[in-house]
């Protein structure tokens, strides 16, 4: 009679078999060689025995106990040794699918497998047809000589003895929540992009980016109905308003941003591809990083629909110059033990200690372990593939701390060798990982991750408090707390002498999808003041925003007070809660204006894209007036504005006060807005919760 | 409306008794004044109707003046004599056994002046409305005008003038043209749209003023034109939300409530300032809109309007313009500039520099921000424009609108204005010559003279009824339409009977002077003396105390050597000083003093008396002028603009002892130096001795015996117990060094006066004089001025 009896064997080190056996057995035979085996531990119901034994990578060890028991090695904390990690390196950029009409080479990296199947879909009718192992690098291939087009396929491995059933971590696309995977024939997705209007780009500061949410985009129907949750939204053009303002794509030309964040549109689980309005869901919980999100598609189920119109999407904002940078969540897997890199090469992609606990630095379950070279291989080889096969323009790294230096770095110069216009920045929040804080791509190592920049959570703070919960009646400088005025002129000039040596890493911004709005945080930080004064402090952290050294990056809507009615954390709330309301563009179109023109300002005055601190120690001054108005001036522009002097006064007091300048002054922008006609002053009022901008022409004897 | 005298009876009665629901017997005196008045301003209405609509319907363009005073006095009689109802209602009124002379007597002058300036806007109203051109008089109707002035201990005390106890029977109340004015607050530019943006004023402070229109109504009464005053009321609509209703309700009655607020603490200042703003806001406003409901065409309306700037109390009105026509008509600066440069003229009526009028950068700024940026655009662009003409830094500097943390508001109305006149021939010679030379030069186009008037028809035909019916019997028709007809007395100067007939037509007013003396003072003046009569605003140029020194001489001879024949001789002041100008009112203080003294000293009191008369104001001008023999125009020369009390004297038949200044000049070059008496340095003179610097008033004071007598009697105890009641006047004139040159002046003024003494005895050269006076009186008449006015600045054509 069977009896089942626990019986595992694990390999953790290079020399050491593990073994877990509910009983007592000092001798195993490995391979049915005799070994002593030690016992280690005393459990309830089994001991844990070691057997020393120098093991090789590519030999299959079946452990049996006196009783000709077996248990066949598993390869578990081994796989996050040096020597595996050297001994399975795959460097060829071949992985994946590659379709041909002819033929189909498919070739999975597996170092665990000891065989695999293919087994694919065509015509509604199942194929299995065996893979074949390649290399010694562990990559399992297999060509098959049809034409594939429309095929979906998982790849069937024998992982440490279980069979695992996958997608293709390199898979071009899947069907309808990533059921199965799909061949891609990459001549059905070309897009024409030859028509696309992008003007030269070359230095970040130069930037002006906008965060948006392509299901927010659309979902108040104000694009259309058809195009409602979908990348086609963004190709509509002529969109208005009942005051016929321009709204979706228009609107975004109309504010002239120059790039647009979108958030997570890789593949990710939590809204059903087929029933898409159930859940809500930002989508930072990936599926793979290999494939887009298919409820942004008009169709989930046809693989080739997401690909073109996620590049149709990038097409039309290209035609009208606004570049596309992507929000890539390579931080984590939604699940941390049945996602595909885990599942065909179990612990080898996650953060895990000794004891075989997953680091939880992301607070999502897992950390994805991009210090391993395969792990910084596939990152680096899908950053690849969407600037090149997509022509996207930069990334942003969601917590990028998990990640460490050296894999971003090597994101950032493979992109840009493809692409010269390319910027790359992310959240370096300095979380609880496993790796070593010295290599996490933080906050804390900026100096060694230049020129790539972070979210400055310095100058948000700043400038209008903090936006989380418990914290939301903490005050900025801009919305009233005047002991941060040095704190002010800091952020102002880069945050040089806190966080960066070169105000190119520094994001700055007063809003982003997480935590609260800046129009609810008003209503709590600063409950007393009227609807005027608050719409003021809108538009003032605005002009922090835009004409502050550093990248200046706005939230969708900010402008137009976006409210998630209080909401702090709105990831998976209603569509009525995130949705961009586009009525308010009608209600607020005086902002946009200001806006507007607050970013055509920032366009013309290359001062705003000083970031050297040497150039910036040259030109940046500072007074700090009365009643704790920020006075920021920059001189000796000749050479680099035509201009003499350029100042900004920044009052966020009910207090009116004056100033003069004992000469004439050209007033260029209010917190309002542009100054259109030529006003020039020499004695100013600078009124209560007011931004004023003035600049000094060079005198033509 | 009433043709006769049973049809003005009739009216009369009627209205008693719908209005005040009594008989006339019955009714009180001050509701026939009522009654009378409401009847000529509704007989006035027909035509203030029908001017209106020739206006419209002629596309007419109409002058405003903007004036911070109109002294306009009474105007029951004037307006029934240019209607030609006097007679009518004098008889009627006889009828109902009412007195029409007790009904005038209690209109209260509209005393909403100071001295010359208002005095001149309500002769131009009067002229303007005679002559049938479609002009408005626009200002604000001040709750108390100019203080009643009460002698108390030979000192002045100031009482508000509550001149509407009974009302203005003039007025109509038109609430429904009330403008709001915006004051404080702060300027933000809002966006329109992706091309245009606009300044607006938030969270001001609203102050409503509501017009009260009082016509005025020209000789024959043909043409009706308006005289608009506006009266601050709290908008209640529009309440500022941080201030008790009780401060905000105070602050802005306050702002029509009485004319000169004392303006020697910051608060008065503003006031003032916010006054000045208030009249000039709300008029403009009131054109634009009538401009903009007839021709709804903003981009013309410099071709139907021109305003006149009188002084620059009212300079508030370019920047204002300019402000409505760039933040609420979205016009661009050039073609907005081009319509207000072209629309504004300037009337400069001083050159003493503490007079001309400096407002500092804090309260424009804080009152009126957006007025104040545009001004330091004007001002920005004025130096771009000067430097292209290259004036030089040196220059550039005085000629600077903003300057030194003040507004010259002199000359952000030179730059803003197509026309700066000066008030007489040598007032404007100054200006363009020294005082304002760079400006000329600048723009030598702008400048111009047009020499102050006064009506003829108030201060003579009215006035002097006397003189009128004399006049008409010898002169080929009545000259009160055309002044110039006076020129024709010219043939009969030389005729005894007619010299003997002025006589007594002299002796006849001044026996009414007499007698008004006598009410007022009880004291009996000789009407064989020569009256001598200086009657103006009490200030340091015009040197009263001149005046005061030859009386003190005349005091001091008489007792030295009383076998000495003095002619006698009657001295009559009256005058106001401004509240807080401390030298002026010890001026007068002294003038009762030696009143005081002298009237009641038998050793002189034969040979001299002095009269104070209190609360000088235009009715009472309109008795002593006529009764006077000397009129007394002896400021410092180079000082007085142009003077206009002179030219009611001239026209009166009084003889001008004075300087050459002002009018002066003009008034000797037309009656001959013969005729007039002319002393002291001129103008030129007075500036070489300035500039010389040798000028020692001490030693002038040592050097002369007499003058010395003079002076120390102010300290000796002569005038008052207190030694140093006046020290301030001693100090004045010697350790000030005499700024007014009154000691240099001195034995030129002695020596007049002697002239004067021997020629008034010589009746019929005397009487000669006189005649020529009146007969070249008529270049004075304002009819010539606005004539003058209308050819060389505003272009404006009769209804």
């Amino acid at each position: 009679m069977k009896q089942t009896i626990l019986f595992e064997a694990y390999q953790d080190k290079k020399d050491t078999i593990l073994i877990y056996y509910q009983g007592i057995n000092n001798t195993f035979y490995v391979n049915k060689k005799p070994y002593k085996a030690k016992l280690i531990k005393k459990e309830e119901k089994y001991n844990t025995y070691e057997i020393e034994l120098l093991l090789d990578f590519n030999t299959t060890y079946i452990i049996e106990d006196s009783n000709l028991r077996k248990a066949t090695l598993k390869r578990r904390y081994i796989v996050k040794s040096k020597e595996f990690d050297d001994y399975y390196f795959y460097d060829k950029n071949d992985l994946g699918a590659t379709y041909s009409k002819e033929k189909t080479t498919f070739k999975v990296w597996a170092p665990l497998a000891t065989e695999g199947y293919v087994k694919y879909i065509l015509d509604n009718k199942t194929y299995v047809e065996a893979l074949n192992l390649s290399s010694d690098s562990g990559v399992f291939e297999l060509t098959i000589y049809k034409d594939l087009e429309h095929a979906l396929y998982h790849y069937l491995l024998k992982v440490n003895d279980e069979w695992v059933e996958v997608n293709d971590p390199y898979g071009y696309s899947c069907n309808a929540n990533s059921a199965y995977s799909a061949i891609i024939n990459q001549d059905l997705v070309n897009i024409d992009t030859s028509d696309n209007l992008l003007e030269e780009f070359k230095d970040i500061t130069k930037a002006i980016i906008c965060e948006a949410n392509v299901r927010d985009f659309s979902s108040d129907n104000s694009l259309g109905k058809d195009v409602n949750n979908t990348f086609l939204a963004f190709t509509k053009e002529n969109m208005k308003t009942k005051n016929q303002h321009p709204i979706g794509l228009d609107y975004l030309s109309f504010l002239g941003i120059t790039h647009l964040q979108l958030m997570p549109i890789l593949d990710f689980i939590t809204v059903d591809e087929n029933d898409k309005k159930r859940t809500y869901n930002w989508g930072y919980d990936p599926a793979s990083y290999s494939c887009l999100e298919g409820s942004y598609s008009t169709n989930p189920n046809d693989p080739y629909v997401r690909i073109i119109e996620a590049k149709q999407m990038i097409r039309a904002l290209h035609k009208r110059n606004i570049r596309v940078v992507l929000d890539l969540v390579f931080n984590h897997f939604y699940y941390s033990y049945e996602n595909i890199l885990n599942q065909i090469t179990p612990y080898y992609f996650l953060q895990v200690d000794d004891k075989l606990v997953l680091s939880n630095g992301s607070f999502c379950g897992n950390d994805y372990d991009s210090n391993t070279k395969m792990g910084k291989k596939y990152l680096v080889d899908m950053a690849i593939r969407y600037v090149k096969d997509y022509h996207v323009d930069g990334y942003r790294m969601d917590l990028m701390g998990i990640l460490d230096i050296d894999t971003i770095q090597t994101i950032y110069n493979e992109c840009k060798a493809i692409n010269p216009s390319f910027i790359l920045y992310g959240e370096g929040w300095n979380m609880p990982t496993l790796l070593n804080e010295a290599k996490r791509a933080t906050l804390l190592n900026a100096n060694k991750l230049y020129p790539i920049a972070f979210f400055n959570d310095y100058f948000r703070e700043t400038v209008k408090g903090k936006s989380f919960d418990r914290a939301l009646k903490e005050k900025g400088y801009v919305n009233g707390n005047l002991d941060l005025a040095y704190q002010m002129v800091n952020v102002m000039k880069g945050s040089l002498d806190n966080y960066f040596k070169d105000a190119r890493q520094s994001i700055n911004y007063i809003e982003c999808h997480d935590n609260a709005t800046l129009h609810d945080k008003l209503e709590i930080s600063n409950e007393d003041l009227d609807a005027s004064t608050k719409n003021n402090i809108v538009l003032m952290s605005l002009c922090s925003v835009l004409f502050s050294l550093g990248v200046p990056f706005l939230h969708m809507g900010c402008e137009f007070h976006r409210t998630k009615k209080g909401n702090t954390n709105s990831y998976n709330l209603d569509d009525h809660i995130n949705a961009i309301d586009w009525k308010l563009v009608d209600t607020y179109f005086e902002n946009c204006l200001a806006l507007k023109g607050f970013i055509r300002i920032r366009k013309k005055y290359n001062v705003f894209s000083l970031h050297s601190k040497e150039e910036i120690e040259k030109h940046f001054h500072y007074q700090i007036l009365d009643n704790q108005i920020v006075k920021i001036f920059y001189k000796d522009l000749q050479d680099i504005d035509g201009i003499d002097e350029l100042i900004m006064f920044i009052n966020p007091t009910n207090n009116t006060s004056h100033y003069n300048f004992y000469q004439y002054f050209k007033f260029i922008c209010s917190e309002h807005g542009p100054i259109r006609d030529e006003v020039y002053s020499s004695n100013i009022v600078i009124n209560p919760y007011s931004f004023s901008m003035y600049i000094k022409e060079i005198e033509r004897k | 409306m009433f043709e006769n005298k049973e049809q003005f009876k009739a009216d009369f009665e009627t209205r008693i008794i719908e209005k005040y629901g009594r008989s006339v017997q019955e009714s009180h005196i001050s509701e026939q004044f009522d009654i009378l008045g409401t009847m000529v301003r509704d007989y006035a209405s027909l035509n203030w109707k029908e001017t209106k609509e020739k206006v419209v319907a002629n596309q007419s363009k109409q002058m405003v003046y903007f004036s911070m005073e109109f002294l306009l006095g009474k105007m029951m009689y004037n307006n029934l004599q240019n209607l030609h109802l006097y007679d009518i209602a004098k008889e009627g009124l006889k009828d109902f056994n009412i007195n029409i002379e007790d009904l005038m007597a209690l209109e209260s002058d509209a005393g909403l002046g100071n001295g010359g300036l208002g005095r001149l806007a309500a002769c131009f109203m009067d002229s303007l409305t005679s002559l049938n051109y479609p002009a408005h008089g626009n200002s604000i109707r001040y709750q108390y005008g100019f203080f009643k002035q009460k002698i108390e201990n030979n000192k002045q005390i100031e009482i508000p003038d509550n001149w509407l106890n009974y009302g203005n029977v003039w007025e109509i109340r038109k609430p429904k043209h009330a403008v709001n004015i915006k004051f404080y607050g702060h300027v933000v530019a809002h966006q329109l749209n992706e091309k245009r943006m606009v300044f607006t004023t938030e969270n001001c402070e609203y102050v409503k003023a509501v017009p009260y229109d009082m016509p005025m109504i020209g000789y024959n009464g043909k043409t009706v034109t308006t005289l608009r005053l506006w009266s601050a009321e709290p908008a209640v609509e529009n309440l500022p939300k941080h201030k008790d209703f009780e401060e905000y309700l105070r602050e802005t009655t306050e702002i029509s409530r009485s004319l000169y607020p004392d303006d020697s603490t910051q608060h008065g200042k503003i006031l003032r300032l916010k006054q000045q703003y208030f009249f000039v806001s709300a008029g403009i406003y009131s054109c634009i809109k009538a401009h903009m409901r007839r021709y709804k065409n903003i981009h013309n309306i410099h071709e139907k309007y021109v305003f006149q700037l009188n002084d620059t109390h009212p300079a508030l009105a370019i920047p204002e313009m300019m402000r409505i026509l760039l933040d609420e008509y979205y016009l661009e600066w050039d073609e907005s500039w081009n319509i207000v440069s072209n629309m504004m003229c300037y009337t400069n009526h001083t050159i003493l520099s503490e007079a001309l009028e400096k407002w500092p950068v804090e309260y424009i700024q804080s009152l009126l921000p957006r007025i104040y940026m545009i001004i330091e655009e004007i001002n920005r662009r004025f130096i771009i424009y000067a430097k292209s003409h290259n004036v030089s830094d040196d220059k550039l500097k005085n000629m600077l609108i903003i300057k030194d943390g003040l507004v010259y508001m002199a000359n952000l109305a030179i730059v803003g204005s197509y026309s700066v006149n000066g008030v007489a021939r040598l007032h404007t010679k100054i200006l363009m010559e020294e005082e304002m030379v760079d400006f000329h030069n600048l723009y030598p186009n702008k400048f111009n003279n047009k020499t102050n008037g006064i009506t003829h028809r108030r201060w003579l035909c009215y006035a002097n009824p006397e003189l009128k019916a004399f006049l008409d019997k010898y002169l080929s028709k009545d000259f009160i339409e055309d002044p110039t007809i006076l020129n024709e007395l010219m043939n009969y100067v030389d005729d005894y009977n007619i010299q003997e007939e002025f006589l007594e037509v002299k002796n006849k007013r001044k026996e009414i002077l007499a007698d008004y003396i006598k009410n007022k003072t009880g004291i009996e003046v000789d009407t064989n003396s020569i009256f001598d009569v200086q009657v103006k605003r009490l200030h340091a140029y015009k040197r009263q105390l001149l005046n005061c020194l030859y009386i003190i001489y005349l005091y001091q001879q008489i007792l030295a050597h009383p076998e000495n024949d003095i002619y006698p001789q009657t001295f009559i002041f009256s005058a106001k000083a401004a509240p807080s100008y401390y030298f002026a009112k010890k001026v007068i203080q002294l003038i009762n003093c030696m009143a005081k003294v002298i009237n009641n000293d038998p050793r002189v009191n034969k040979k001299i008396k002095i009269i104070f008369l209190e609360n000088y104001e235009v009715s009472l001008s309109e008795i002593v002028i006529p009764g006077s023999d000397i009129s007394e125009q002896i400021s410092l020369a180079g000082k007085e603009a142009s003077g206009t009390g002179n030219m009611k004297f001239m026209m009166n038949g009084a003889i001008t002892l004075g300087t050459l200044d002002g009018a002066n000049v003009e008034i000797s070059e037309l009656v001959g130096t013969d005729n007039c008496f002319i002393f002291g340095l001129t103008s030129k003179e007075v500036k070489e001795l300035k500039n010389s610097n040798t000028y020692n008033a001490f030693k002038t004071y040592m050097e002369n015996k007499e003058l010395k007598a003079v002076v120390d009697s102010l300290v000796n105890g002569t005038w008052h117990e207190k030694l140093d009641e006046f020290k301030a006047i001693y100090d004045e004139l010697l350790f000030k060094n005499d700024e007014y040159l009154l000691l240099v002046d001195f034995n030129d003024y002695l020596r007049a006066h002697k002239d004067i003494e021997k020629c008034y005895q010589d009746r019929h050269l005397w009487a000669k004089k006189c005649l020529i006076n009146i007969a070249k009186s008529a270049y004075f008449s304002s009819d010539r001025t606005i004539e003058e006015y209308v050819r060389d600045i505003w272009k404006i054509k009769k209804v």
